[in-house]
């Protein structure tokens, strides 16, 4: 990252942290690089660009939100760019097998965070960072830095994406309906998250407002509503030292609270999945959820999409006494596959993707969180949405998921018994027990534990 | 064989030469489909096998394999989602395949005396038998839907409460045996008419003028005439449904929880969900040695079938 | 038989009109809601005939989503697999219903092929996702027409195989002699006896392969990425978006049941005898 010839703390530097970025900028190569990499669609394509045409992969759910910027850009710089979309879980297989076997089948790949370990230690994304340098260009500091460090795998090695959507999972909850029932905003605890949404779900369920939303669709989904509350209760899936720790007691309080809300919450909590929860959340049928993320929260203050404009308020997970609060990451970074053939095509088209003012249209005309600080406390936006500054705080404390090449395989093991539990197969016991030795066994399989 | 006799005949006159295709042309027509046979099937099979006997790590470009002998077997036997979704294949194929059978029988006993409208009847039922999979799913996945769905709607204009129909546990499973149910009975119905249109009349006569009740004529001419037919269509629905992926994978996934996971889905969810390619393998080598026997008896049932020349 | 009551024929009316209803209702309301505008669609009570019907939905799904591409590959993959699976399958039936092979090979090959017929792609599929993507002539099988073609091509052979020797048999064989008497090789004899005798039972086969080339989904999903992915992969990855493109959706499935639902009812005539082998479900 950043300009060997400015920055020589770069190279040896584990983290990226802010003044490192800064110091780049004071170089003044930076921004301007930067600029001129994104005015280029305002002017004639350069020759190589001339009939480019490359595939960019992302989920179905981001699809139609970009189109309307992928249009702008192939008009004006005469490339044709193909969007591969399917839903969050087919299209990470098809990333994953794809770029694992260098089929060439993607250029641009919109990558979740989880997924950079494992495509950025197999080498199977290019070194963006690398094809910058070539090109004397430092990545922007405006992203914000703990974002952009997300795209730096092992750390120091270099970007191997740009952020595009600034995502970070926070508590939401309904400041009308928590008032009315005398509820003290907002719950500190998940036994206060449990209680109240037990309270609510009693007293309003039959019209139609429960206590809590949450995903059960095994996989993924399940997997990252259960995230924050295993970590709430203190513990992590695993320790330092990769030893999973999911049948520890804590785990154990983590899954029992996770199935007594999946109770409370909306029937049909087995087959709720993101977009199914935002939806409920913006409809109005629940009061709470720890598993909100900026995309919902622009859609649920958007007075054409909501039901519930302004009663929402937003913050910190919840979390036992004595354990730190903290928020989870869920950025989405571009990339580039390595073997393709169009490397220089695509890294053009990231750069004017990720730069001020289309992050700025993204996040006032598609509900995209931004990632960059100026877009974030831009006026217009906060004007807007203005509880940016505070996701912006949020964002910077948020804690990514366990930085392992091996999460999607943890994933998709506890993400199944969790939902298997929700679902009533299996104990919320069975459930640690089991993914605990399957993880366990996957680490050890994999080499990492003995 | 006779023709092969005037081959034999006409290569016998000295003057001419046969050349060496012409010779080995039997030879050269099957070949190939054998080599079809060897790079499709054989070959991937034994690679299978090999995966199956391996740990696999997705490397760039390639992947890496370590033998580690019967470890992938040992695993998947204790696994107890492989377990499961072992019940969860067979309860399907065994549910699917009944009521296909008894619904496209019956509605064939119905019709056997001819009705009118046949013509439009069987092309009717033709639409669900070659819709796309995916798309029956879709179109079912729709009107199941909770809370816009058009069954839900008709269940509480006649004052029933709304089902969850694909994300209760209970029922996901059943409303998705539906879907199957609806576009492969007319399936069964087609091959078992056909077969009963052509069954010989003498025994029904033989059978009338004795007096026999229908259930006795049913039971003694009937379905000991229809039973090569009906083993065939039983075994091949068996194996279909055994095998039944994208109506699941598109409506739920296997959901709700991991309760619609055949092992075809858990399959697909180790191989490239957890892009654990050995042990994928191994499940699914069991899993096709299960079905080869079932496929065995259906292949010598059909091609007994097709000596006796039984056309419709 | 015994004949039927009045009873029976009544009740057998009632329920050939009752299982109409059930297969045709669902896809009457599939293309209803496909015809449907964003207001409409809404619409509650759901009307039963749609009142403003607009293309809005297929426009949207072929033009701006170019779901046409997706079409396109779904063709040209439907029409390599036909192609190759009656060319040499038809070649092969030819020599089993001919040709008498030693050791009894004739039954054995033919045994061989149909048991393709059963088995599990999820099998094959891992090996061959390895396979097409080794590179070969500096070619890569994986997503690209000729790989899934050929894979579908190979599912369909015993589909082939048992609907072309059941026509080859019943060409009368004094017409084929006649003509190996005259001099004819057995080569030219397939070529100008057997294959126009056969040709209408030819064409059927190349639909019925057609099909269910179209129809394909698992070996679709994973041996293609994104040029050479069919229409139903594409279809199928439409279902999880926040705001739900429900009549699109609708309207995907009208687009993908229609061109197999022509070429089905041209075929009717042999596509009982080619379900025999389940040839299009599955």
């Amino acid at each position: 990252m950043g300009n060997a010839a400015n920055d020589s703390t770069v190279t040896s530097a584990a983290i990226l942290d802010r003044r490192a970025l800064l110091k780049g900028a004071a170089a003044g190569a930076a921004a301007t690089a930067v600029g001129a990499a994104s005015k280029r669609s305002a002017f004639a394509a350069p020759a190589f660009l001339q009939g480019a045409s490359f595939v960019l992969a992302c989920t179905s759910d981001d699809a139609p939100k970009i189109q309307p910027l992928l249009d702008d850009y192939q008009k004006a710089n005469n490339v044709t760019i193909q969007v591969e979309q399917a839903p969050y879980n087919d299209i990470q297989a098809k990333i994953i097998t794809n770029l694992t076997q260098g089929t060439g089948a993607y250029d641009v790949i919109s990558m979740d965070d989880p997924w950079i370990p494992q495509f950025a230690g197999g080498d199977f994304i290019m070194n963006i960072g690398e094809l910058m340098d070539k090109r004397g260009i430092t990545a922007d500091p405006d992203f914000v830095p703990e974002l952009l460090a997300l795209g730096d795998f092992p750390p120091g090695s270099g970007l191997r994406g740009l952020p595009w959507v600034g995502n970070v999972q926070v508590f939401a909850w309904r400041t009308d309906v928590l008032k009315d029932l005398g509820l003290e905003a907002p719950p500190k605890s998940w036994d206060d998250v449990l209680a109240y949404a037990q309270k609510i779900t009693e007293e309003k369920g039959a019209s139609g407002v429960y206590g809590i939303g949450l995903r059960g669709v095994a996989g993924n989904p399940a997997a990252t509503s259960f995230l924050p509350v295993l970590r709430g209760y203190g513990t992590d899936l695993f320790d330092e030292n990769w030893e999973p720790q999911l049948e520890t007691d804590a785990a154990m309080q983590a899954i029992t609270t996770q199935l007594a809300l999946a109770k409370v919450a909306p029937p049909g909590v087995e087959s709720v999945g993101h977009p199914e929860n935002g939806r409920n959340m913006s409809q109005g049928l629940i009061a709470q959820s720890a598993d909100i993320w900026p995309d919902q929260l622009l859609q649920i203050y958007d007075p054409e999409l909501s039901k519930v404009v302004g009663m929402v308020d937003i913050g910190a997970e919840p979390a036992q006494d004595g354990v730190k609060p903290a928020n989870m990451t869920g950025n989405w970074l571009l990339g580039i596959a390595e073997g393709s053939a169009n490397a220089d095509p695509a890294l053009d088209f990231i750069l004017w993707f990720t730069a001020a003012e289309q992050q700025k249209r993204l996040l006032l005309d598609q509900n995209i969180p931004a990632t960059r600080i100026s877009v974030l406390e831009d006026a217009d936006a906060v004007a807007k949405f203005p509880f940016l500054p505070g996701l912006l705080a949020a964002g910077r404390n948020a804690v990514p998921r366990p930085r392992t090449e091996h999460y999607n395989a943890v994933e998709a093991i506890y993400g199944r018994y969790v939902a298997e539990a929700i679902a009533g197969q299996i104990s919320g016991e069975e459930a640690m027990t089991q993914a605990n030795k399957e993880i366990r066994d996957l680490m050890v399989r994999e080499g990492v534990l003995d | 064989m006779a023709s092969e006799a005037a081959v034999a005949e006409r290569h016998a006159t000295p003057a001419q030469i046969v050349p060496w295709w012409e010779r080995n042309l039997a030879w050269l027509l099957v070949a190939p489909m054998i080599v079809m046979f060897v790079v499709f099937a054989l070959l991937p099979s034994l690679t299978a096998i090999l995966f199956a006997f391996s740990h696999i790590k997705l490397t760039r470009g390639g992947m890496q394999r370590t033998f580690i002998g019967v470890d992938n077997f040992q695993r998947a036997l204790e696994d107890p989602i492989v377990r499961q979704s072992a019940g969860i294949t067979l309860k399907w194929a065994l549910v699917v395949t009944t009521v296909e059978i008894l619904l496209g029988l019956g509605l064939a006993l119905l019709l056997a005396h001819g009705v009118r409208g046949r013509g439009v009847f069987t092309s009717l039922l033709i639409i669900p038998i070659i819709m796309p999979p995916v798309a029956v799913s879709l179109m079912w996945f729709f009107m199941y839907e909770p809370n816009f769905g058009v069954i839900n709607y008709l269940l509480n204009q006649v004052g029933l409460p709304s089902v969850l129909w694909l994300s209760d546990p209970n029922i996901a499973l059943y409303a998705m045996m539906a879907v199957d149910v609806w576009q492969a009975t007319p399936f069964a119905f087609l091959l078992l008419y056909a077969a009963i249109l052509s069954l010989p009349r003498d025994p029904y006569e033989a059978a009338a003028i004795d007096g026999a009740s229908r259930w006795h004529i049913f039971r003694t001419v009937t379905l000991p005439l229809l039973l090569p037919v009906l083993g065939v269509v039983v075994l091949l629905r068996l194996i279909d449904a055994a095998r039944v992926f994208d109506k699941i994978f598109v409506m739920t996934r296997g959901g709700p929880g991991s309760s619609a996971y055949t092992t075809t889905l858990t399959v697909y969810v180790e191989a490239f969900n957890k892009y654990d390619f050995g042990y994928a393998s191994a499940i699914s080598f069991m899993f096709q040695v299960v079905l080869v026997i079932f496929g065995t008896i259906y292949v010598r049932r059909v091609m007994a079938d097709y000596s006796a020349p039984a056309e419709s | 038989m015994v004949g039927e009551t009045t009873f029976e024929r009544v009740a057998k009316y009632a329920v050939v009109a009752a299982v109409s209803m059930i297969v045709l209702l669902p896809v009457y309301w599939m293309v209803n809601m496909s015809l449907k505008g964003k207001g409409e669609f809404a619409a509650r009570p759901p009307t039963l005939v749609v009142q403003q019907p607009t293309t809005e939905n297929y426009y949207d799904l072929l033009v701006t989503q170019r779901f046409y591409l997706k079409g396109i590959n779904s063709i040209v993959v439907a029409v390599i697999a036909a192609t190759l699976a009656v060319s040499i399958g038809t070649l092969g039936a030819y020599a089993l219903s001919r040709f008498r092979l030693p050791r009894n090979l004739n039954y054995h090959l033919l045994f061989t092929m149909l048991t393709i017929r059963m088995f599990p792609p999820i099998v094959t599929v891992i090996p061959l996702f390895a396979f097409y993507n080794r590179e070969i002539l500096g070619f890569k099988l994986f997503d690209s027409w000729l790989g899934l073609g050929l894979v579908h091509g190979f599912m369909e052979l015993p589909l082939v195989l048992w609907m072309m020797i059941g026509f080859f048999r019943d060409i009368p064989r004094d017409m084929e002699e006649a003509a190996l008497v005259d001099g004819d090789s057995r080569l030219a004899v397939l070529r100008k006896i057997a294959i126009p005798l056969a040709a209408p039972g030819l064409a059927a086969t190349f639909i019925l392969v057609f099909i269910a080339s179209w129809n394909e989904f698992l070996l679709a999903l994973i041996l293609t990425g994104s040029k050479a992915q069919t229409l139903p992969i594409a279809v199928a990855g439409q279902i999880a978006q926040y705001d739900v493109k429900w009549g699109n959706m609708m309207a995907a499935g009208v687009i993908t049941t229609v061109p197999v639902l022509i070429l089905a009812l041209l075929s009717q005539r042999y596509l009982t005898r080619g379900l025999a082998l389940g040839g299009v479900t599955g």
